[in-house]
C-alpha cells in the first residue's frame, strides 16, 4: 500500500488495485529518515495507517463530484480577488495559482524533524545577519569568503553597527525556506527569504478555500491549524518593542503590485494598520505615522518594502522617495524594523553552500536540513564543473537586486533559461548552479485525472523567543511541461498543505501566549494623512474642472469677432475674472483683451500645461483617486474612468471651434455633476468623506472671490454714469450659477452692492462664500469631532469662524454707497466716491482671499503635512 | 596651524519648504594630522540635533524642520590645529608589488576602497587616457606623486563645467572639472591598480598669510581630495587639484568611497523645486 500523496501512478487505479498490490510499484517513498531503510515497513504502516482515512474518504465521491468541488475552488478563487480589489491581470485573478482539491499530507514524524532542521537553520542564519553587520566574526575566522558578501548589493554597508534591540536574534523574525524533497526522501532547502518573505496569505486562503469547498475531507482527520499563525506573528512583533501596547505597522511599498493583496491581507488578520512610505514622518529621532488626528508614534515596522527604498537620505536614492531618517532610527533604537533593513543579504543563493558551515559556527551544532548542492559560478573549479554539467544542471541569479531582478519572473518562463545562458556566459559571477533534483511527486486532479506531479514546499519559520514552523506551508507543483519543474517560483498549481495533529500523544504543549494585546480595545484607525489629504485635493480639482468647463462654456457662447469694442472691453473683465480664478494672473494686467478670444477660451480649458485645465484638473484628480484606490468604491471609479475618457479626446480639440468645446464643456459639466452625486451617494460618510467635502468647499469659496475681486472692481471702474444695472454682472452671476438666486432674491437689475451682498453674504446660495463657510465648520467640525479634538484647539476652525464672523460684520451699504450710484449727485463727486469705494471693494476681496488661503494652508499644516507653527525665528 | 574656520550654508526656497530632514558631514575630528580645538554648530530655523558616528567613523549630524520655512541656515565653525605629520620613508618605498600583497592580507577592511563605486567607475574608463599609470617594481610613494601631479598637469580646474551628476567619462573627455573630479579620476586610476583609496572631504587655507602664495584652489567651498593607504596601515593624503601634499593647510572633515559617502549636506524637503544655494567657507590662520 502507499500513500495517495506520493507516487505517479494513476490515483484511481492505484485505489483499484489496493487489494492486489503486496511490493512497493517503482517510484515509491516512504517517509525520510535520512538513509533509515531498516525501519521502512513499520514506517509506512504508520504513514498508510495515516492517510488511510482520507484515502478511503475521497473514494466516496465520483469524478464529477470531484470536479464540481474543483470549480467551486476556482469561483472562490475569483470572489477573493474581487473581495481586494486586485488589479485585473494579477495572478490571483487569473487562477493561475490553482488550488488543487488534494491536499499534501506531511506525516508527523517527518515533520517532526523538518521543523527542527528550518528552526535551526533560521536562528543560525538569524545570528549570522547580526553578525555581518557588527563584529564580522565569519570573516576573521575565514569561515566564508567575504567577497560573496560585499559583492552583493544587498548588503547595505550603512548598516554596519546597527545593533536592532537587545538579544542577537533581533535581525530576523519570519522567514521562508523553499524545500525539495528527493526520491529518498530528503528534504533540502533551494532557496531562503530572510527579507520579504511571501507566501503566507496564500497559505491561509488555501486552507479556507478547501475547507469552503471540500470541508469533507477534513473529517477524515485532525490537521493542525494555520490561522493563528499571524496572531503568533503579530506577538513576535509586539515582543520587540519594550511598550505594553505598541504601535505596529505594515510598511508596504506603495506600489500596485501582487505583494499588495498579501499585504492588506496579512494586516487585517494581524489587525494593523497598511502604510506606505508617505505616511510615515522622521521628528526628533522618532517615526510617526500622519493621521488627520495628528503624529501618532509607530513603534514597530512589519517591513514588506525594500530595503533600499526606505531611506533615501541613507541609501541615496533619486527623487527622494522613502522615509528620510528611518535607518537613524532604527540605529538609535526608537522604532524597531522587523525583517532588518539588510536582510536581503542572507538571501544570496552562494549562501546555500555554507549552509552547514554557517549552523555550526553560530550554534555550534550539526545541520539537521541541508541545501541542495550549490555551485557558486564565480569560483573558476566550480564554473567548470557546471559547464561540464550543464545539461543537469538548474542555473539561478545569485542575488535578486536590480538588473538581476528582471530575469527571474514566473510570467517569462520561457526566456528564462535563455537569459541565464547569456549571464553564464557573460558574467559567471552572477549566477549559481543547482543539480536537477528529480523530486518527489504528488497526485493533482487535472481534468478528471489524478497526475503525478513534483511539488515544492515554502516553509515559514517565526523566530523570536519562541521559534516556531507554520505547520504546513505553501506547496507548490509544476503544471505542465517538464522543462520548468524545480523553479518553485514559476510553478503554478498550488496544493493546500497538511501537517495531521499527534492522536495519542497529545500536542507539545505551547505556552500559552501571554498576550501583550489582550483586554485592550482593538486599537482605533485614524485615517491616514495621506488618504485625506488626496481626498481633499480629489474635491479641490474636480470642482476646479466644472469650474473651467462651466465658465469657458459661458464666455465662448458670446462669441467674439461680431462685438463691438464697447462690448468687448466690457466682457473682457470676466475673461479676466475667469482666467484669475483658474490660476492665470498675469492676464489680470492686460487692459486690452486679445485678438481671439475663443482661442484663448479653448486653451484655457484643454491645455494641459494649464493648471486650471479640464485635463489638468482631472488628471490629478485621478492620480489621487490611484494612490487610494482602497477607499474609492467602484461606483465612483466607474465614473472617474467616464471623466478619464471625455478627457483623453482632447488632444484632438486643438483647433476646436465654439461648438465642440462648448459640447466638451457640457459633458464635463455633466460627468463631474454625476460624479459628485456617485460620490455623496456610495462613500462611506466617515471623516475621509468630509475631507473631500472640504476640498471642493474651499476651491469654489476661492473661486467666488477671485471672480467678485477681479470682476468687481472692474466693472465699477468702467461704470458709466446712470448705468446702474451692467450686463457684466448679470455674466458674472451666470458664471458663478447664480443667476436665478439673484433674481429671486432681488427681482431687480443687478446692482453691484446686491450681487456682493448674495455672493459674500448669503446663506443659502450654494456659490456664496458665507454658504461654504457654514459648510465647512459643519464638515471640519464633524472631524474635530470624529478625532475627539476641541474646535477651540484647532487654527483652521477658528479661522473660518473669523471669516464667518467677518463675512457677517461687513455694511455693505457703506461699502457700496449710494452716493457713488445716486445720479443726482454732481459728476465729480460722484467719481470720487465711485474711486473710494473700488479702493475699498478691492480690499475686501483680497482680505477675503488672505482668509481663504489661511484656511487652507491650515488645514494642510494640521491634517497633512503636521507642520508645527512657529513665529518667524530670529535671525542668527 | 591653527585655524578658524566658518562653513556657512544658506539655502533660498522660492515656496515655503516643509518636512525638511538633513544629514551634515561638517564635523572636523581629531586624527594623527589635527586637533580640534573648539567646535559649534548653530541651525536657523533653530532645532534639535542629534548625532551618530557613521561606518566610515565620520561624526554625522541630522536634524529635521518640522515647520514651514523659506530659508535654512547652517553654520558651523571651529578652531582646528594642524599637526604635520608624514608617514615614513620605509612605507613610501615600499614597491607597488610589494604593497599589493601586503594588502591582500588585509583586504576585509580595505574592501571597499578597492571596489567601484556610483562617483568612481574603474578600468573600461581610463582607457581613454591610454596612458600606464603604474609599473609594479617602483616605489608606492613615488608612483601615486607621480599620478597626483600628472592630473594637475592634464587637467584644468574649471568651476561651473560639471556638477556632481556629471560622470568620470565626461571629465576625462573634456580634460576639466573641479576638485570632486580630480577626487574621483585620482581614486579610479589608484583602485584600477588595486591600491586602496579613500575620498575626502574638508577645507584648505586659501592664501597662504605669510607668503605672497598664489592662492589655492577650493577655498570658498569645502575641498576635496584623496588618501591612499599605505604599508603600515598610514592614509596618506593627496590633492590632486593642487598638485600637493594634504599638509598643514588642509583640514579634513569627512572620509568616503567617493562624494556620496562624503556629502557635506544631504537631505530632503516637501515643496516646490526652486531653491538656491550659497556655501561661503572662510578659513583663516590663527597666530599661535
Amino acid at each position: 500500500m502507499f500513500r495517495p500523496c506520493w507516487h505517479d501512478h494513476s490515483f484511481l487505479d492505484a485505489l483499484a488495485n489496493m487489494s492486489k498490490m503486496t511490493e512497493p510499484g517503482p517510484h515509491l517513498f516512504t517517509p525520510g529518515l535520512p538513509g533509515g531503510t531498516a525501519r521502512r515497513s513499520s514506517l509506512r504502516r504508520a504513514s498508510l495507517h495515516l492517510t488511510d482515512p482520507l484515502m478511503r474518504k475521497l473514494q466516496t465521491f465520483s469524478t464529477s463530484e470531484l470536479k464540481t468541488r474543483q470549480k467551486k475552488i476556482e469561483s472562490l478563487s475569483l470572489e477573493l480577488g474581487m473581495h481586494f480589489n486586485l488589479p485585473k491581470n494579477s495572478a490571483v485573478m487569473n487562477n493561475d495559482w490553482q488550488l488543487d482539491i488534494l491536499p499534501f499530507v506531511i506525516p508527523p514524524g517527518e515533520w517532526k524533524v523538518l521543523e527542527a532542521g528550518l528552526i535551526q537553520r533560521m536562528r543560525a542564519f538569524g545570528r549570522f545577519l547580526s553578525d555581518i553587520y557588527s563584529g564580522q566574526r565569519i570573516f576573521k575566522d575565514r569561515i566564508l569568503p567575504y567577497e560573496l558578501i560585499f559583492n552583493d548589493p544587498g548588503f547595505l554597508r550603512q548598516c554596519v553597527g546597527i545593533q536592532p534591540g537587545a538579544g542577537e536574534e533581533r535581525h530576523l523574525i519570519l522567514a521562508a525556506v523553499d524545500l525539495v524533497r528527493d526520491q529518498e526522501g530528503q528534504w533540502m532547502a533551494t532557496q531562503q527569504h530572510c527579507s520579504i518573505p511571501m507566501g503566507l496569505s496564500h497559505v491561509i486562503q488555501h486552507r479556507r478555500m478547501l475547507n469552503q469547498s471540500f470541508p469533507e475531507l477534513f473529517e477524515s482527520m485532525n490537521v493542525q491549524p494555520v490561522f493563528s499563525f499571524s496572531t503568533e506573528l503579530v506577538e513576535a512583533l509586539s515582543n520587540l518593542s519594550d511598550k505594553p501596547s505598541p504601535h505596529i505597522v505594515l510598511l508596504s511599498s506603495g506600489n500596485i503590485q501582487e505583494n499588495d493583496f498579501e499585504d492588506t491581507f496579512l494586516a487585517r488578520r494581524m489587525g494593523i494598520a497598511v502604510v506606505n512610505p508617505g505616511d510615515l514622518i522622521v521628528r526628533e529621532g522618532r517615526v510617526f505615522l500622519k493621521t488627520i488626528g495628528g503624529l501618532e508614534q509607530v513603534d514597530v515596522i512589519y517591513r514588506r518594502a525594500l530595503s533600499r527604498t526606505l531611506d533615501p537620505i541613507t541609501f541615496g536614492a533619486k527623487g527622494g522617495s522613502g522615509i528620510p531618517g528611518l535607518v537613524n532610527c532604527a540605529r538609535k533604537g526608537t522604532v524597531a524594523i522587523a525583517n532588518s533593513i539588510g536582510n536581503g543579504i542572507a538571501d544570496n543563493k552562494s549562501l546555500l553552500r555554507y549552509s552547514d558551515r554557517i549552523i555550526q559556527f553560530y550554534l555550534g551544532e550539526q545541520a539537521i536540513l541541508k541545501s541542495v548542492p550549490t555551485y557558486i559560478c564565480a569560483d573558476r573549479d566550480q564554473l567548470d564543473y557546471v559547464k561540464a554539467n550543464r545539461e543537469s544542471m538548474l542555473l539561478k541569479p545569485i542575488h535578486q537586486e536590480g538588473d538581476l531582478n528582471r530575469i527571474y519572473r514566473p510570467d517569462k518562463r520561457a526566456e528564462y533559461q535563455k537569459k541565464m545562458e547569456l549571464l553564464l556566459e557573460q558574467s559567471p559571477e552572477d549566477v549559481v548552479a543547482q543539480p536537477y533534483i528529480n523530486a518527489s511527486t504528488a497526485s493533482r486532479f487535472e481534468n478528471g485525472k489524478m497526475v503525478p506531479r513534483p511539488l515544492y514546499l515554502r516553509a515559514f519559520v517565526l523566530l523570536g523567543s519562541n521559534p516556531i514552523v507554520l505547520p504546513g506551508g505553501l506547496t507548490r507543483q509544476s503544471i505542465g511541461s517538464d522543462a520548468h519543474r524545480y523553479i518553485a517560483d514559476l510553478s503554478s498549481g498550488a496544493k493546500d498543505t497538511w501537517v495531521p495533529a499527534h492522536e495519542e500523544k497529545t500536542q507539545k504543549k505551547r505556552q500559552p501566549i501571554v498576550s501583550k494585546q489582550s483586554g485592550l480595545v482593538p486599537r482605533d484607525f485614524k485615517i491616514a494623512s495621506r488618504v485625506a489629504e488626496s481626498l481633499y485635493w480629489i474635491g479641490r480639482y474636480t470642482e476646479r474642472a466644472e469650474n473651467t468647463a462651466r465658465m469657458v462654456r459661458i464666455m465662448d457662447e458670446f462669441g467674439w469677432k461680431q462685438l463691438g469694442r464697447s462690448q468687448k472691453l466690457n466682457l473682457w473683465p470676466l475673461w479676466q475674472g475667469v482666467a484669475a480664478s483658474t490660476g492665470n494672473h498675469e492676464l489680470l494686467k492686460k487692459s486690452d483683451p486679445p485678438r481671439d478670444i475663443h482661442t484663448f477660451g479653448l486653451q484655457l480649458a484643454v491645455n494641459p500645461k494649464n493648471s486650471a485645465s479640464i485635463p489638468y484638473c482631472i488628471n490629478i484628480a485621478n492620480q489621487n483617486a490611484m494612490e487610494i484606490r482602497e477607499y474609492i468604491t467602484p461606483e465612483v471609479w466607474a465614473i472617474m474612468s467616464r471623466l478619464q475618457l471625455i478627457v483623453s479626446d482632447i488632444p484632438s480639440l486643438k483647433e476646436a471651434d465654439s461648438t465642440t468645446l462648448q459640447e466638451l464643456c457640457l459633458k464635463i459639466a455633466d460627468a463631474i455633476a454625476g460624479f459628485n452625486g456617485t460620490f455623496h451617494r456610495t462613500m462611506p460618510h466617515d471623516e475621509s468623506w468630509e475631507f473631500f467635502q472640504l476640498g471642493y468647499l474651499v476651491e469654489r469659496a476661492i473661486c467666488t472671490v477671485t471672480m467678485l475681486d477681479t470682476v468687481l472692481s472692474r466693472a465699477l471702474i468702467n461704470l458709466e454714469p446712470g448705468r446702474l444695472s451692467d450686463p457684466d454682472l448679470t455674466v458674472l452671476l451666470r458664471l458663478l450659477g447664480s443667476l436665478d438666486a439673484y433674481q429671486r432674491e432681488y427681482r431687480s437689475r443687478t446692482h453691484p452692492g446686491q450681487v456682493a451682498e448674495l455672493l459674500w453674504r448669503n446663506h443659502q446660495t450654494p456659490s456664496s462664500v458665507a454658504f461654504c463657510c457654514l459648510r465647512l465648520s459643519y464638515s471640519l467640525g464633524n472631524i474635530l469631532q470624529m478625532g475627539k479634538i476641541e474646535p477651540s484647539a484647532s487654527e483652521p476652525y477658528q479661522t473660518i469662524k473669523t471669516l464667518s464672523n467677518h463675512l457677517e460684520s461687513i455694511r455693505i451699504a457703506t461699502l457700496f454707497p449710494q452716493t457713488a450710484f445716486d445720479e443726482d449727485i454732481l459728476l465729480p463727486v460722484r467719481r470720487a466716491n465711485l474711486k473710494q469705494m473700488v479702493k475699498r471693494v478691492e480690499q475686501e476681496g483680497s482680505r477675503l482671499q488672505r482668509m481663504l488661503s489661511a484656511i487652507h494652508e491650515q488645514i494642510e499644516d494640521d491634517f497633512f503635512s503636521h507642520q508645527t507653527r512657529v513665529e518667524q525665528p530670529t535671525l542668527l | 596651524m591653527k585655524f578658524c574656520i566658518v562653513h556657512h550654508t544658506e539655502y533660498h526656497y522660492k515656496h515655503p519648504a516643509s518636512e525638511s530632514y538633513a544629514e551634515l558631514r561638517i564635523c572636523p575630528q581629531s586624527s594623527s594630522s589635527q586637533k580640534v580645538i573648539k567646535r559649534k554648530l548653530e541651525l536657523n530655523p533653530v532645532t534639535l540635533v542629534d548625532d551618530y558616528e557613521d561606518y566610515l567613523g565620520n561624526k554625522v549630524e541630522f536634524f529635521s524642520i518640522p515647520y514651514r520655512h523659506n530659508r535654512l541656515v547652517v553654520r558651523a565653525s571651529a578652531e582646528v590645529e594642524t599637526i604635520p605629520f608624514q608617514p615614513p620613508k620605509e612605507a613610501l618605498d615600499v614597491s607597488i608589488g610589494e604593497a599589493r600583497q601586503i594588502f591582500h592580507s588585509q583586504m576585509l577592511h580595505l574592501y571597499p576602497f578597492v571596489q567601484p563605486s556610483r562617483h568612481v567607475p574603474l578600468h573600461k574608463v581610463l582607457a581613454p587616457l591610454k596612458k600606464n599609470f603604474i609599473k609594479p617594481s617602483e616605489p608606492i610613494g613615488e608612483a601615486v606623486l607621480r599620478i597626483n601631479s600628472w592630473i594637475y598637469e592634464t587637467f584644468d580646474y574649471k568651476p561651473g563645467t560639471t556638477d556632481i551628476s556629471t560622470p568620470l567619462a565626461e571629465v576625462i573627455r573634456r580634460k576639466r572639472g573641479v576638485c570632486q573630479d580630480f577626487a574621483h579620476l585620482m581614486l579610479s586610476i589608484l583602485r584600477t591598480y588595486e591600491l586602496p583609496a579613500r575620498y575626502v572631504s574638508g577645507y584648505i587655507e586659501a592664501y597662504d598669510p605669510t607668503v605672497t602664495d598664489k592662492a589655492l584652489i577650493g577655498a570658498t567651498a569645502s575641498h576635496a581630495w584623496i588618501e591612499v593607504y599605505l604599508p603600515g596601515g598610514y592614509w596618506w593624503g593627496l590633492d590632486p587639484t593642487n598638485n600637493q601634499l594634504a599638509g598643514e593647510r588642509h583640514v579634513h572633515v569627512a572620509f568616503g568611497t567617493d562624494y556620496q559617502d562624503a556629502a557635506p549636506l544631504k537631505g530632503t524637503y516637501k515643496g516646490a523645486q526652486d531653491q538656491e544655494l550659497e556655501v561661503m567657507v572662510s578659513v583663516k590662520r590663527r597666530k599661535k
